[in-house]
């Protein structure tokens, strides 16, 4: 008998119900780029509140410097995350996070899921924590992290956050040696939906855009951020910062930056989010 | 029967990360006989660790713990009777064990007898307390932990020891894992070891890497293959990081074989803990990837091939790229990389130093007419300095910053070029290039002479402009890591006839051409700190530090310079002339002094030098030397002078051959240090 194959969008259905009968509340992806899941307002702002917090939600991620014109086999532009945060942290965290992998077909003992260390820190959020690369028959399909620190300051209590990267887990429970073999749904394969994005995406990252002009981008992005906090709106000047984030991203694949220029440019952009983040902190706490 | 008790007690972690691993049993050990030392009692600590779990083992314990009486001072003995009942009382000691001493009253404070069982609940909680982590994190008011502990129990003599450590409680048993969680009673530990064992898991380390290896070991039996010089470090590191090791060959479907084989390595090794195989002298289109449980193998290989795949595809994805480019196209690029704030870009320290590095050259080869070809290997070497910065590849393999340039080099089959990147970049390597006797020798002082002057003259570029910039580094901070560089600069500076001096008067002139305003004399006390720094790093003793900064801080690296002289080929004339001026001599010829420094060259080179004849060469020599030069100098003490002399080296002999177990190397380092050696004495 054929096993039955679980399609990517299926394997986000999945997902989403498995958190759901955890208690968790499902949002929306956020309609504006970012690197990774963690940019999420929600996530950010849930980590920063000092309450439970219980959310998962899909997420495009957009990684200028992962673009490979789509014949890399796993690793593209765009690709999706799923992302889970959790506070209080449930004690058998792990297991859980287990079982959802055997939710979507990555089981213990038919594959080798370990556990690698890895100690996750994002610079430019001035965010990090201790935690996982969670590796499925090698491959890493899962960052497992004990979020402790945001905007360079340590959270008063600590969140769990769970980052699945969809495409790989993917390719290893539909046993496709190519992220554009897997099937998006029960009649498209990904490549079909996604492959035109990555092809122009790609060319752009590493061609298409003027260094000069992402530059000038970058200040424009930076000056609204500290107008905007002038005027207290910290949610709309944590926008701009993912626009600016974004920017960074691309004048970095762009390979013209040294060391130092690189380090100033993130030093800029954490400076950025501090000051988004702080001032919610302080409304917080008022 | 008193010290025939026994406590096992476990714990299983979330994880216990690699360096935990590696200092958890110095950590328990100390913690357990801090926890006894009041009681006066030694014990043993036998200490299980995996990446999921510890289990400690504390035979031959006493049944009961007796602490040695105290005696405490107390108030003065005029104080009332109130005032040395409250000290009684605070202390918990008894009127009847009170005496009086100077004017102060004393209390004896008697322990009562412990049963140590009861005490063992408190022994578990001290060490789960005490063990500290070097990346930890805070999990509760008081508690910093590496990864959440999920499991804890203990055993005294097979019976049950209940306790709490904060939302834990101890249990009877622990899991096969925290994941499938699969119960495993056991009261000692090796009835744990042994349990597990039945499961496929080893919980001591070097169970585990026996196992690992004598499956490899099969493996490599059963096929044509061979494990690669890194092999081990890897190995290790897997031992770490699984219990249940199943050990896989994995056979590739495409081998990207136009990837440099570093660059595979690296991948393997670094990023994906595989074990690289060589057959013969290449790497084999196979690898050994090592599963935690008995998996599906043909899904495991099958997925680890695809994830290695994945990263090579990656990497040549990136190498192409950078193979297309031209040198013509870096430079674009490096016009527009800025080194610093304020410091140009770094096409202008390449431009900086094709000016700058011929004339190193020219210094070198001054006794040379024609060294045309040199400069010419140099101009084109200058071509591919730091072109590694631009290229992709190095996004994603970081750890080969300066080897990428050379295998872009090496791709356009320009050989010495490479070898001359590989030089400059990594001191290491050239060290070892220099050692190595396998290459024309011609062809390798050609090499060695550019690697060190581009080595040299591009450090200090750096460290001028940084220092132009006030980006100095202050006592507890180096950011930008410029003792570093100093550092590497004196480690060059012996292969390299050149004056720092010089070179950064020229650095200076070349700055002030961009009108960059340089001060310099922070940047002097700079490099004299870490020329100290350097001495004491190489165990001079105190004393000849002293006497090198005061001779050598006036001139800067005064020493080094001199050293290089020392040790190429002008060891006699130095010697000499060195000896005479400082003792205010005034003979010149190196005849006067014979140390036989060709028979040195030539025992070292032959491989055929051992303590005995080495040892035998240098007192013919000092005997020669002492021989002659008080038949010429008719100089009372100089016996004594050079018996001064000879005694340092022959302690330095003694030391080098017992510290150093490669026998090249401790040649090699033998000689280095000798000649400094024979320098200092000099000096002094």
């Amino acid at each position: 008998m054929l096993k039955y194959i679980v399609s990517f969008t299926e394997m986000i259905d999945i997902l989403q119900k498995f958190w759901q009968k955890q208690g968790c509340e499902i949002l929306f992806p956020y309609d504006i780029e970012m690197g990774a899941g963690t940019f999420h307002p929600a996530v950010i702002f849930g980590v920063l509140k000092q309450n439970l917090v219980k959310i998962a939600m899909l997420q495009p991620s957009r990684r200028p410097q992962d673009a490979r014109f789509g014949i890399n086999p796993n690793r593209v532009y765009q690709h999706h995350q799923f992302q889970v945060i959790l506070r209080p942290i449930p004690n058998n965290i792990q297991q859980i996070a287990i079982e959802s992998l055997n939710a979507i077909g990555l089981t213990i003992p038919d594959k080798d899921i370990r556990f690698i260390e890895d100690n996750w820190q994002s610079p430019s959020l001035g965010a990090s924590g201790l935690g996982w690369e969670v590796r499925c028959n090698s491959m890493e399909v899962l960052q497992f992290t004990y979020f402790q620190k945001i905007a360079g300051k340590p959270l008063k209590e600590i969140v769990v956050e769970l980052a699945y990267g969809l495409e790989r887990i993917a390719l290893i429970s539909q046993n496709k040696s190519h992220v554009n073999d897997l099937l998006w749904s029960s009649t498209e394969k990904y490549e079909n939906i996604r492959m035109f994005y990555e092809n122009e995406w790609s060319k752009a990252a590493f061609q298409g855009y003027s260094a000069m002009y992402l530059q000038k981008q970058f200040d424009l992005y930076e000056f609204e951020i500290e107008n905007l906090l002038k005027k207290k709106l910290h949610l709309a000047a944590y926008e701009m910062f993912l626009k600016l984030s974004h920017t960074f991203n691309l004048i970095e694949s762009g390979g013209e930056l040294s060391v130092q220029q690189r380090a100033q440019l993130i030093k800029r952009t954490r400076k950025c989010a501090n000051l988004c983040l702080q001032l919610y902190v302080e409304g917080e706490n008022e | 029967m008193n010290n025939q008790n026994n406590l096992f007690f476990f714990v299983m972690y979330e994880e216990i990360p690699v360096l935990a691993q590696q200092n958890v049993l110095q950590q328990v050990s100390q913690l357990v006989n801090d926890w006894f030392t009041k009681y006066k009692v030694e014990v043993e600590v036998i200490l299980h660790v995996s990446h999921i779990r510890m289990l400690v083992e504390l035979p031959n314990l006493p049944q009961t713990l007796h602490q040695k009486d105290e005696i405490i001072r107390g108030p003065r003995t005029h104080v009332s009777q109130n005032i040395l009942n409250k000290f009684l009382d605070k202390n918990n000691c008894d009127m009847q064990f009170v005496f009086e001493k100077d004017n102060f009253y004393y209390a004896v404070k008697k322990y009562d007898m412990l049963n140590l069982q009861n005490e063992i609940a408190n022994l578990c909680k001290y060490i789960l307390n005490g063990l500290s982590w070097s990346t930890s994190m805070r999990w509760n008011s008081e508690v910093y932990w590496s990864r959440p502990v999920r499991c804890i129990g203990a055993y005294w003599n097979d019976q049950h020891i209940n306790f709490d450590w904060y939302d834990l409680q101890s249990s009877k048993f622990m899991f096969d894992s925290l994941l499938t969680r699969n119960i495993i009673e056991a009261t000692s530990a090796n009835h744990a070891l042994s349990q597990l064992l039945n499961i496929g898991r080893y919980a001591n380390h070097e169970h585990r890497k026996q196992k690992l290896q004598k499956e490899i070991d099969t493996i490599l039996l059963n096929t044509n293959y061979s494990l690669h010089d890194d092999a081990d470090e890897v190995i290790n590191e897997i031992n770490y990081i699984v219990e249940a090791p199943y050990v896989y060959l994995v056979k590739m479907k495409k081998s990207f074989a136009n990837l440099p084989e570093i660059i595979r390595r690296t991948v393997m090794v670094q990023h994906q803990q595989y074990v690289p195989l060589m057959n013969k002298k290449t790497l084999a289109d196979a690898f050994i990837a090592v599963a935690n449980y008995d998996v599906n193998k043909d899904v495991f290989a099958h997925q680890s091939n695809l994830t290695l795949e994945a990263r090579f595809n990656d990497a040549n994805f990136f190498w192409t790229e950078d193979c297309n480019s031209s040198l013509k196209d870096y430079d674009t690029i490096l016009q527009k990389i800025e080194i610093y704030k304020n410091l140009g870009f770094v096409y202008d320290q390449k431009m900086r130093l094709q000016k700058l590095v011929p004339n190193i050259l020219q210094d070198i080869y001054k006794n040379i007419t024609n060294h045309d070809d040199q400069l010419i290997l140099c101009e084109k070497a200058l071509q591919y300095y730091k072109i590694d910065l631009p290229m992709k590849t190095v996004y994603e393999f970081d750890s080969l910053e300066g080897e990428i340039a050379a295998l872009y080099a090496e791709h356009f089959k320009k050989y010495e070029i490479a070898q001359i990147i590989r030089n400059y970049t990594n001191i290491d390597n050239f060290e070892l290039y220099f050692n190595t006797q396998q290459f024309d020798k011609e062809l390798k002082n050609k090499i060695c002479n550019i690697s060190a002057a581009i080595g040299i003259a591009s450090r200090m570029d750096t460290l001028v402009g940084f220092f132009g910039v006030g980006q100095m580094p202050t006592g507890s901070s180096d950011p930008l890591g410029l003792r570093r560089l100093v550092y590497e600069i004196l480690q060059l500076l012996p292969y390299c006839k050149v004056s720092l001096v010089d070179i950064e008067k020229n650095i200076y002139q070349l700055y002030q051409e961009q009108d960059i305003a340089l001060e310099k004399s922070s940047l002097i006390s700079f490099i004299d700190q870490c020329s100290k720094r350097h001495l004491e790093n190489l165990n001079y003793k105190p004393f000849v530090i002293t006497i090198a900064m005061k001779y050598a801080i006036p001139c800067r690296l005064y020493v080094s310079n001199k050293l290089q002289n020392i040790l190429f080929d002008d060891l006699h004339s130095s010697f000499v002339t060195l000896y005479n001026r400082l003792n205010g001599f005034h003979i010149s010829h190196s005849d006067d002094i014979s140390i036989n420094l060709q028979s040195l060259y030539d025992l070292i080179f032959q491989d055929e030098i051992t303590f005995q004849n080495l040892s035998d060469l240098l007192n013919e020599s000092f005997c020669n030397m002492n021989e002659k030069m008080s038949d010429k100098l008719r100089l009372q003490d100089n016996v004594l002078i050079l018996q001064k002399m000879c005694k340092p080296i022959h302690n330095f002999i003694d030391f080098c051959f017992i510290e150093k177990h490669d026998q090249k190397h401790q040649i090699c380092a033998l000689f280095t240090k000798l000649q400094e050696i024979l320098f200092f004495y000099v000096a002094i």
